[in-house]
């Protein structure tokens, strides 16, 4: 089985050509792992793709909600009574939150302090997490276009999923909880002690890092979000300890979470457009154009 | 072969399957480690096949809008399509000498390597705690399945010369 190519006797090996485009790769590698220089490149390259990343995931939504359809008429009942029951709960604890959030806002009007509002968010997306053997990601499909910005947080109706690392025209990047050197300051929601969570890596356990090792801590407790590094709106929930390793030879203990929202489960994920307050924002032209007529209106 | 020479040949054109690989490597696979990378197959087909069309500098940029569509760092996949080409074309002797089977089990190392360079750059970078063996093994695996049937369907113009003597 002889190839009559003529390409098997005109050339060696090409090794000059290899050492020329691996140098090439690693300069590159390294212009957008520490310069981080290469997003226009990203940036052409997201808009050439990303009309053909959406067509693609209609297949999979259609394969979803088809399941759905012939869901059978027993769960279907079943799910309705569940509902209803959960439902009636829900409206019981609305009633209370009501009467209690009048009672706050008075409370703090009393105070005189600034008024604490829940942040806007929108509904986005999951196009699709792509195949990657050192993270979890997702591309969700709303973008600059719709206000997001680098740093917004990602939740479910559970609680916490992540943050938007990366932000196109009409896609952006999310980075999940589970992320290896993902932080989230948090707070135990029973008795307020400040703590950081940390994701390990795919599929691992959340790390609760940063505590005292004779701190007040059992499994099961709620981790909220602290709102301290402003990039977090506070209150919100994130995790739940699940195990605690107090007799590990470590200096500390090793304290195990899990994240409340399920991070693989959803197509639909809540942005939450929360803008920092406490940090101060890089003026830009037009901010300080706006401060120029404030002032000449005031004059 | 009984293929008839050019039933096949809007496939067999080589930017053409490459298009449609990277659009197979599109769908939402989800994250799991049994996806395989069906470019490198078809690129590694094509590297062999006709160099003077698909050299090392499509495999470059190539890998450069696959770590764009995997929001990788940029440059990850490019040097490893780049390696495994190079591979290709060293052990290019090789694999035109030999039966199907040992060219997929040649190529199975090949994918080895391919999928090992990416795990080891990935862990030089300091994003991987560990290689994993399930990220090694199962992709590179399938990717070599891959192979005889990609053979079949590609190689009809390709093999056309040489429909006598296989």
């Amino acid at each position: 089985m002889f190839r009559s190519s003529p390409a098997l006797f005109n050339q060696g090996a090409p090794f000059f050509k290899l050492f020329f485009y691996l140098l090439l790769g690693i300069v590159i590698l390294f212009a957008d792992f520490k310069l981080q220089a290469t997003e226009q490149i990203r940036t052409i390259g997201n808009n050439l793709l990303f009309p053909i990343q959406k067509v693609l995931s209609e297949p999979a939504k259609l394969i979803s909600s088809s399941s759905d359809y012939f869901q059978t008429r027993a769960s279907m009942k079943m799910q309705l009574e569940e509902q209803t029951l959960q439902m009636d709960n829900l409206k019981l604890l609305a009633n209370q939150a009501e009467i209690l959030e009048s009672e706050n806002t008075h409370l703090r009007k009393l105070l005189s302090l600034q008024q604490k509002t829940s942040p806007k968010s929108i509904v986005a997306e999951v196009i699709f997490n792509p195949v990657n053997p050192s993270s979890q990601k997702l591309i969700i499909n709303r973008g600059l276009a719709d206000g997001l910005k680098s740093g917004m947080p990602i939740s479910s109706d559970a609680g916490i999923m992540g943050q938007v690392v990366r932000v196109f025209e009409n896609s952006a990047e999310v980075a999940l909880l589970e992320d290896r050197d993902f932080a989230i300051p948090v707070l135990i929601e029973r008795n307020g002690l400040r703590a950081a969570l940390f994701g390990v890596g795919r599929a691992e356990p959340l790390e609760l890092r940063y505590v005292n090792n004779l701190a007040d801590l059992d499994v099961g407790d709620y981790l909220v979000t602290s709102g301290i590094d402003g990039t977090y709106p506070a209150g919100i929930p994130v995790a739940i300890i699940s195990k605690i390793d107090r007799s590990s030879e470590n200096s500390g203990a090793t304290i195990s979470c899990k994240p409340l929202a399920k991070l693989h489960h959803y197509r639909q994920v809540n942005v939450l457009l929360y803008q920092p307050i406490s940090s101060t924002p890089t003026p830009t032209e037009s901010a300080i154009e706006k401060n120029r007529l404030r002032q000449k209106k005031g004059n | 072969m009984s293929f008839s020479s050019y039933k096949f040949s809007i496939f067999s054109s080589p930017y053409f399957s490459l298009l449609l690989a990277f659009i197979l490597n599109m769908l939402p696979w989800g994250n799991a480690p049994w996806v395989p990378d069906f470019l490198l197959v078809v690129l590694c087909f094509w590297i062999l096949q006709s160099p003077d069309k698909v050299n090392l500098l499509i495999a470059f940029l190539l890998g450069l809008l696959m770590d764009i569509q995997t929001s990788q760092f940029l440059g990850v996949h490019a040097i490893v399509y780049v390696s495994s080409g190079f591979l290709i074309i060293y052990n290019q002797r090789r694999l035109s000498n030999t039966t199907l089977l040992g060219q997929t089990f040649i190529l199975f190392q090949i994918f080895l390597a391919a999928n090992f360079i990416l795990l080891l750059t990935l862990w030089i970078m300091g994003k991987n705690p560990a290689i994993q063996f399930s990220y090694l093994f199962l992709p590179s695996l399938i990717e070599a399945c891959l192979w005889p049937l990609l053979k079949r369907f590609l190689s009809t113009r390709v093999s056309f010369l040489n429909q006598n003597s296989s």
